[in-house]
């Protein structure tokens, strides 16, 4: 080995990164070499420089604890990211879901909204009439609108005089209210049934709705009833009497 | 997830707060600067925290430290240098290297005292050090690394490492024992050939 080989070779053989086979033959022409002994010293005076100000300078004491706030405070940026991209979007989403599914239910088990409300039809109704125990009388407004489950909105028929009024209970548990009116006006005493529910309860067939005054209303006939039906204050109005179909109509052009 | 957060921040500065001091050192041998040291080490553990992901466990948690900081450490000079109006900036590879210039340097307050801390002919010397031997070098005797490492660190050759750490001290001791100027960018202009 000779100088030109040794003296690349001289820092890896101080920093200990040569194999041992290759640092023997380095050190062997070190022993020899002046030139490479020379090399070698300056090494050593240049490490023992390094070696005395390696420990300068001592970091400042408080440098760690500015690093520990940096970090919480980051941390904290992180967090407010995590509940603003996940936790909020989620707990909305969740909130929305348990809000649709509540209202679901509220829904489904309110009869009185929606296609699950009970109905009835002008033909049940009138068959109803002649018996007594499907009507149950109530005189009070207010307990009237409590059974039936909606407030009343009264309608007033000239020359008509109300003489009872109640509930009709039907076997799929549909309550209506039904008002009695009697009236002399045609030479004797006829009477006028009118029932009163929310609007859509009430289903009936017959000729297609005509317009009477601003109703649209349907006309038909049970055996010798006829009826007019039409919706009004969000309400269904069945009016019955054996009556002329005009006359029928009349009641219900001066009803108000 | 508040937790999970909570433990990688411990888990983090269980692994990285011993290495400070380390970080200090080294950036105050490079920049000569207390605060401009402070502020690297703050920069570097708030970079290197909101990377942790990438920090795979079981490697060498101090050469990925080195090699953020390392880049912190680019990045000032990069704006000392836009403060510099002598400087040119022509392009990355030279900049670092004209930096090295003391010219700018030598009568800051800052660098004569850190010159009375390190040693005013060393800290000279060093930092008339081009960077690509200069980094190796502080490695290799701040850090006490092994070639392996400082490789990994600076994403060099290990043969590399070995050449620029043999031109480095051989600048350093021509500028240090026999007191000659060398043209160090030609030294470097041929490191970079090999």
């Amino acid at each position: 080995m000779n100088c030109s080989d040794a003296l690349p070779l001289l820092d890896p053989l101080y920093d200990g990164a040569l194999d041992a086979a290759t640092a023997t033959r380095v050190l062997d022409h070190v022993k020899g070499c002046g030139q490479c002994q020379s090399e070698w010293q300056e090494m050593e005076e240049l490490h023992t420089r390094f070696r005395d100000a390696r420990e300068s300078p001592r970091m400042p004491v408080d440098l760690m604890s500015k690093v520990g706030d940096l970090l919480k405070a980051e941390e904290r940026a992180e967090r407010r990211l995590v509940l603003k991209r996940y936790v909020y979007p989620v707990s909305l989403v969740a909130t929305a879901c348990v809000a649709a599914v509540v209202g679901f239910m509220l829904v489904s088990r309110a009869p009185q909204f929606g296609t699950a409300v009970a109905t009835t039809s002008a033909d049940i109704l009138i068959d109803a009439l002649g018996s007594e125990r499907s009507i149950r009388r109530v005189a009070d407004k207010d307990e009237l609108g409590q059974m039936a489950g909606y407030d009343m909105k009264f309608l007033r028929i000239p020359d008509w005089h109300m003489v009872s009024s109640g509930i009709y209970r039907g076997p799929s548990g549909t309550a209506i209210a039904r008002f009695d009116f009697i009236s002399t006006q045609f030479g004797s005493e006829r009477r006028l049934i009118c029932y009163q529910a929310r609007q859509g309860m009430i289903r009936a067939s017959g000729t297609p709705r005509t317009t009477i005054g601003n109703k649209r209303v349907l006309c038909g006939s049970h055996g010798k009833f006829r009826y007019a039906l039409w919706s009004q204050n969000d309400r269904d109005y069945l009016f019955i009497a054996a009556l002329p179909e005009r006359q029928l109509q009349d009641v219900v052009l001066k009803t108000e | 997830m508040v937790n999970l957060l909570l433990s990688r921040r411990k888990k983090f500065e269980q692994l990285t707060c011993p290495l400070g001091p380390h970080l200090f050192r080294l950036a105050y041998w490079r920049l000569a600067n207390r605060q401009d040291a402070e502020d690297v080490v703050q920069e570097t553990y708030l970079r290197a925290y909101r990377s942790f992901d990438t920090f795979q466990p079981g490697t060498n948690i101090k050469g990925w430290l080195v090699r953020i900081q390392l880049n912190v450490i680019n990045d000032t000079l990069k704006k000392r240098l836009k403060q510099v109006d002598t400087i040119a900036i022509d392009d990355d590879s030279h900049e670092f290297e004209q930096l090295q210039s003391p010219s700018a340097s030598l009568q800051d307050p800052e660098f004569q005292h850190a010159q009375k801390e390190i040693g005013p002919d060393l800290l000279e010397a060093l930092q008339q050090l081009p960077t690509s031997l200069l980094y190796p070098l502080l490695l290799r005797e701040l850090e006490d690394m092994t070639y392996q490492e400082i490789a990994t660190t600076l994403d060099i050759p290990s043969g590399t490492v070995m050449s620029r750490l043999f031109r480095a001290r051989k600048v350093l001791r021509e500028r240090l024992v026999k007191r000659e100027k060398v043209p160090i960018q030609q030294e470097v202009a041929e490191d970079e050939l090999q």
